[in-house]
């Protein structure tokens, strides 16, 4: 019976223990980690450092997998099988929770929900905007006449809106932030057709950036600092980056 | 003379070398989540064990049991029919481990965490009969779809798959995650046995001790 058992095992090995597996198959020898430290060594920079500690790791981690594999069982305790993949016994005071109460998934009504509604949102993101809100900005929609028939509704629309023809810049829908005056050329793209019906809830920006963002600006001014820290150690007009 | 190092092809090397290194690390880590990924060199544990225990499900002696070698969550199951030669099949659930497995020909091909009924439902004890497989069904008790259904009692008890989460309970059926029940229900036939244990009073101990 045994026997048989142990045929049956060693016939191969389930699909879902396998994921993930090839990906890392060099740093599973305990010398990989020692091969890049040793690889990284000569480059003299905190990089070599931080190199050899990550190395360092991946090294105790193959030694550590390693060791792990040795203790198994041929035979085992079929309740002890039964125990290692058990949670364990059901909770107590469970009375009847087949469909227990969903928590309210959020107080706070997105914005597609909102516009769907005609409800306006309870709360107001702080820091949504910096500039007065774009409804403020923009006239209220005036009863154009029958500008497509004109062949040029973009000059009527300038017109109607007392505005000069060309230069200035027609408010934007988007107007929520103050830009700095002129930009000639740019007011003229800003009122193009789509600025005829301005957008009520204009999509907010928040001014505060993602982590992640912050992450990758931080990390872009650690390169420029030592970038230029380099160029200086080597007596060059610092600024070209990472001329050689 | 410039070392290798000095210019833009240094960098390059560099940045490949701790992407590399990242990647060494991160693949450290998904290896202690996933226990279980080995290397190819190294043998394999095996998928099922051979069971010292001389126990029976349903009549049939139980050879080997699967491997698992974790804790499941709610809602998580093994499958696996490597190997395992055609068969009867029969269904072990245990109300206490929350668990269920299916043997065939003695060999375990799949595990899983259930739910069962709650405490003022309970789930009956016993070894019951398949009467009935329906891969749609909806409850005209509760109102609610119970797909792959395998009817067990004509008073309302079934296996079926259902949303299989911790604190969860039934009204007296076996929940099973879904994968599992079709799985299950392809692998099943009217008249499957399923026994239902409360606890581990059916396995005995290893076979020397139960001779004596």
């Amino acid at each position: 019976m045994a026997e048989q058992g142990m045929q049956v095992a060693a016939a191969g090995r389930p699909k879902k223990w396998r994921s993930g597996n090839r990906r890392g198959t060099v740093f599973r020898r305990p010398w990989s980690g020692l091969v890049i430290g040793l690889g990284l060594l000569p480059l003299k920079t905190i990089t070599g450092i931080a190199g050899l500690g990550v190395a360092a790791a991946i090294a105790i981690s193959a030694i550590g997998d390693g060791s792990g594999l040795s203790a198994r069982a041929a035979q085992a305790d079929a309740a002890a099988l039964l125990d290692a993949r058990s949670p364990g016994e059901r909770e107590a005071g469970i009375l009847l929770a087949s469909k227990p109460a969903r928590e309210p998934k959020s107080m706070i009504m997105s914005m597609a929900q909102e516009r769907e509604n005609g409800v306006p949102a309870l709360v107001e993101r702080a820091l949504g905007r910096l500039g007065p809100s774009a409804s403020a900005d923009v006239p209220d929609l005036i009863p154009l006449p029958d500008l497509l028939l004109d062949g040029s509704p973009v000059q009527a629309l300038a017109s109607a809106l007392g505005l000069p023809r060309s230069g200035a810049p027609v408010p934007s829908f988007a107007g929520g932030l103050p830009l700095p005056g002129g930009g000639g050329s740019g007011g003229g793209g800003g009122g193009g057709p789509g600025s005829e019906t301005p957008e009520p809830n204009p999509p907010v920006v928040s001014p505060v950036p993602e982590p992640s963002s912050w992450i990758i600006m931080i990390a872009g001014f650690v390169l420029v600092g030592w970038v230029l820290r380099r160029g200086r150690a080597a007596g060059r007009q610092p600024g070209l980056a990472g001329a050689p | 003379v410039k070392p290798l190092s000095a210019g833009w092809l240094g960098w390059i090397g560099r940045v490949a070398l701790v992407g590399i290194a990242l990647l060494g690390v991160s693949s450290w880590t998904n290896e202690r989540v996933t226990a279980g990924t080995k290397l190819p060199s190294v043998a394999a544990p095996p998928i099922r064990l051979a069971v010292a225990n001389s126990f029976y499900v349903a009549g049939m002696p139980v050879e080997t049991m699967l491997n698992v070698r974790r804790t499941l969550r709610h809602g998580a199951f093994v499958w696996n029919e490597e190997g395992v030669p055609p068969g009867k099949i029969s269904v072990r659930v245990e109300l206490a481990a929350q668990t269920i497995s299916v043997f065939r020909a003695g060999h375990e091909i799949g595990t899983a965490i259930i739910l069962f009924g709650a405490d003022s439902k309970p789930t009956p004890v016993g070894t019951y009969f398949v009467l009935e497989q329906r891969e749609q069904h909806r409850s005209n008790l509760y109102d609610a779809d119970m797909p792959y259904m395998m009817r067990l009692t004509n008073d309302g008890i079934a296996l079926h798959g259902s949303d299989v989460r911790r604190g969860a309970a039934t009204h007296g059926c076996i929940g099973l995650p879904l994968g599992f029940a079709r799985r299950l229900f392809k692998a099943a036939t009217l008249g499957m046995p399923v026994a239902i244990v409360a606890d581990r009073s059916d396995i005995l101990g290893p076979a020397s001790e139960r001779l004596s």
